[in-house]
């Protein structure tokens, strides 16, 4: 794994819900699957503070979609993984996977 | 989509403040649409409620999220502003002297700086960090604590808690007036940069005057309020007579007894904006033995006398180191003039008396018969 591209654990979180909704991925779909799925509560701006940062590394690419009248005109901003940010979901995954291993009783103890 | 289903136009107002770019047109969509969801499952009142929770919790995400873009360069402008301001009042006290500093008196030119100058440097460091003005006055509130912590910390080490205490009594409400007008200038000067660099046109011009004027009024303030340092404020205190430096003439006055010797005096001065009070205490001796006498005199900075029955005194100012007493003795017969100067010398330690008295044989006589000088050298005594 590249260390200096670590996923925090809230952008894994914003990664696997990009590939979960696929072309569906914007702010608010985001926010409501992290509710609904994780049952993580976040506020839109620290979702669109996270998807930033996941931009600037180079794991998700945005673009705009039309202006809608339920949403006061303003376009939905969309957002897919790149190949980088899916070799990262992967290795992150992987890594999991590997470091939890044996540890399923310990694990749901918890 | 009718009013009812938009969100508060006050929330989406205080969220603009806390704006934060390239996406927040599309969180304020997004916000729109879960509210317009919200409103149509739950009513408009659950959703009014729902959007006002969410406003502030994304003020506050939004604000990590700027203070966190370059969190280096808005922690070195902070800083940069905190000792900044703090320069300038230490050089606004050197500048005044720090041994005539006088507190009671020179307080307002002391919160005016640190209103104007928090003011503009808040302008200056929110133009550097167009779009994140907002979390640079944050980082500069929390760089301002960090900075009295510090300071406190110095203090604690340097002298007891109970020396510190009493050494800073006097100063508590100048540092919480003058670090809350430090901050609220810092924002204020924050928030007109943001709006400056959000608006257009009218603003745009109102701003540029805005700044002229604080400018303006920055100099003109410092020049007016700076002639707290005039000589009676510079002289502003106790002082005790030096016997050995001064040379005593004989005096003219009336019914001085025989033998008489000044062997210590103090003197206090206390100016206010109109009037100086001095007053002190001399002790004297002559053919009977050690006697003392107390003096009191308020005279009006504007030159008008002040007469005590045969006696006339009036203030007369030289310049920023020194003034007169100009005082005029009409007795039967006698007819004695006074002319007391007190200049301060330059370290603010040292105030001469430079005493010239002149008898005239009448009133309209302009031509001396006698005349007598004494020097009164004294040394400030410390504030109490």
């Amino acid at each position: 794994m590249e260390t200096s591209r670590l996923l925090g654990g809230f952008e894994h979180l914003l990664l696997l819900a990009i590939l979960r909704l696929d072309e569906r991925a914007y702010g608010a779909s985001i926010r409501q699957l992290l509710l609904d799925q994780a049952g993580k509560d976040v506020a839109v701006g620290a979702i669109y503070t996270g998807l930033d940062r996941l931009e600037r590394k180079g794991f998700v690419k945005s673009w705009m979609g039309e202006p809608t009248a339920e949403r006061g005109g303003r376009s939905k901003k969309f957002y897919r993984l790149t190949a980088d940010g899916k070799r990262a979901l992967h290795q992150i995954n992987h890594a999991i996977r590997g470091l939890s291993a044996g540890l399923e009783g310990g694990v749901t103890r918890v | 989509v009718s009013e009812s289903s938009k969100p508060p136009s006050a929330a989406l107002a205080i969220l603009n403040f806390f704006r934060s770019d390239p996406d927040f047109g599309a969180m304020i969509g997004d916000l729109t649409e879960e509210f317009h969801e919200r409103a149509e499952s739950f009513g408009a009142r659950a959703a009014r409620l729902w959007c006002w929770k969410d406003t502030f919790r994304n003020a506050g995400a939004l604000t990590m999220r700027e203070i966190m873009r370059t969190p280096v360069r808005t922690i070195v402008t902070a800083f940069s502003c905190v000792l900044a301001i703090n320069a300038v009042t230490l050089s606004y006290l050197l500048y005044g002297g720090a041994a005539s500093f006088n507190l009671s008196r020179q307080w307002r030119t002391l919160l005016f700086l640190q209103f104007i100058t928090p003011l503009v440097l808040g302008w200056v460091g929110a133009r550097l960090l167009r779009g994140r003005e907002w979390a640079l006055a944050l980082t500069y509130t929390a760089a301002s604590i960090c900075y009295v912590g510090v300071g406190i910390a110095v203090i604690g080490l340097a002298m007891s808690p109970a020396a510190a205490l009493r050494l800073a009594r006097p100063l508590w409400p100048l540092a919480v007036w003058g670090n809350g007008f430090r901050q609220a200038a810092f924002w204020l000067g924050c928030f007109l940069a943001m709006l400056h660099g959000r608006s257009r046109g009218l603003f745009k011009n109102a701003s540029k005057q805005f700044f002229s004027i604080a400018l303006c009024a920055t100099i003109g303030g410092v020049a007016l309020l700076g002639q707290a340092a005039t000589a009676p404020q510079k002289m502003s205190g106790q002082w005790a007579l030096d016997v050995e430096k001064s040379t005593f003439g004989t005096p003219l006055a009336p019914g001085m007894p025989a033998g008489f010797k000044i062997t210590g005096q103090t003197l206090k001065i206390d100016p206010t904006e109109r009037e100086i009070r001095l007053s002190g205490d001399t002790l004297y001796s002559d053919s009977r033995g050690p006697h003392s006498a107390h003096d009191n005199n308020t005279l009006s900075l504007d030159g008008k006398a002040t007469v005590l029955g045969p006696i006339s005194l009036s203030f007369r100012a030289v310049d920023d180191s020194a003034f007169e007493i100009l005082s005029q003795l009409k007795a039967p017969g006698r007819n004695i003039e006074e002319v007391s100067r007190f200049s301060i010398s330059s370290d603010g330690k040292t105030l001469t008396e430079t005493k010239t008295q002149t008898e005239k044989g009448n009133p309209d006589d302009k031509a001396a018969i006698k005349s007598s000088v004494t020097v009164l050298v004294f040394r400030r005594l410390p504030e109490q």
